[in-house]
């Protein structure tokens, strides 16, 4: 009759090297999958750090007397203090008046963690507010 | 009993199955749904104050289309389908000092994985904005 640890090591022999190579390869995809989720966490909030940023300007030029130039630098200052890393490039930001309304626009690049898997992300942002009259 | 512990076959698979069931997927979903609750909230949040600044704007002449027109487009500039906000004016403002009350329904997707959607919740946001008491007609 042969005893637990007889079992026990036929069994290791037979197995040998199995589980260590599945779990290097589902340890080696999972820390990717980690890395692509943290990739779209962070660029998540950069473009919600923009949208803000935008927000930021259009109600920096509200009021009757200030104007595009206000908002524009109300913006790049929001930006600059929110998400100034380099993950993020602003490749325009303008502020125009629109009828009675000021609307800031932003075109950006959110930058991938890996340029071999996923491409940068370009969007098209835009906020708009009333001015008082 | 004793058998059944030492027979290991199938095991991993088992295990494997388990943690995507159990760890992966709710975390993949919570990941994907939690960040738009938080961006439909805020786009209500800027409809709703933009809509009531419309409002004041105009009083006493204040019109409500143009109102939801303005909350359709900021939800439009969030990334949201301008159909997913709705816009009610609790109150218009009667006389000068009294407030302009406006609330705006948004539909939160319960789980949202991309296009994926699956089950709603609706948030609502409430600007107030009270009418100049020296406010000329």
């Amino acid at each position: 009759m042969r005893s637990f640890t007889d079992v026990d090591r036929v069994r290791h022999s037979e197995e040998s090297g199995f589980t260590t190579i599945q779990y290097v390869v589902a340890t080696a995809f999972s820390l990717l999958l980690f890395m692509l989720i943290a990739n779209l966490l962070v660029d998540l909030y950069e473009r919600g750090a923009v949208r803000d940023a935008l927000d930021e300007g259009v109600r920096a030029a509200v009021p009757a007397a200030a104007g595009p130039d206000e908002c524009a630098a109300r913006a790049n200052e929001v930006v600059e203090s929110v998400a100034g890393g380099s993950l993020l490039r602003i490749d325009a930001l303008t502020c125009e008046r629109d009828g009675d309304h000021i609307v800031a626009s932003a075109r950006i690049s959110l930058h991938s963690w890996f340029p071999m898997l996923i491409p940068d992300w370009k969007m098209d942002l835009r906020a708009q507010a009333l001015q008082e009259r | 009993m004793r058998r059944r512990c030492r027979n290991a076959d199938g095991f991993v698979a088992i295990e494997w199955v388990a943690s995507i069931a159990l760890l992966l997927l709710p975390i993949v979903v919570l990941v994907a749904t939690l960040p738009v609750w938080a961006e439909r909230r805020h786009t209500a949040t800027v409809a709703a104050r933009e809509a009531v600044r419309r409002l004041v704007n105009d009083w006493p002449n204040a019109n409500v289309d143009a109102a939801a027109e303005i909350a359709r487009e900021v939800a439009a500039d969030h990334g949201v389908d301008p159909g997913e906000v709705r816009l009610e004016v609790a109150s218009a403002g009667a006389a000068r000092a009294s407030e302009v009350r406006v609330q705006v329904d948004v539909t939160m997707p319960a789980i949202a994985v991309g296009n994926m959607r699956a089950g709603e919740w609706h948030y609502t946001a409430v600007a107030v904005r009270r009418i100049d008491d020296y406010r000329s007609r």
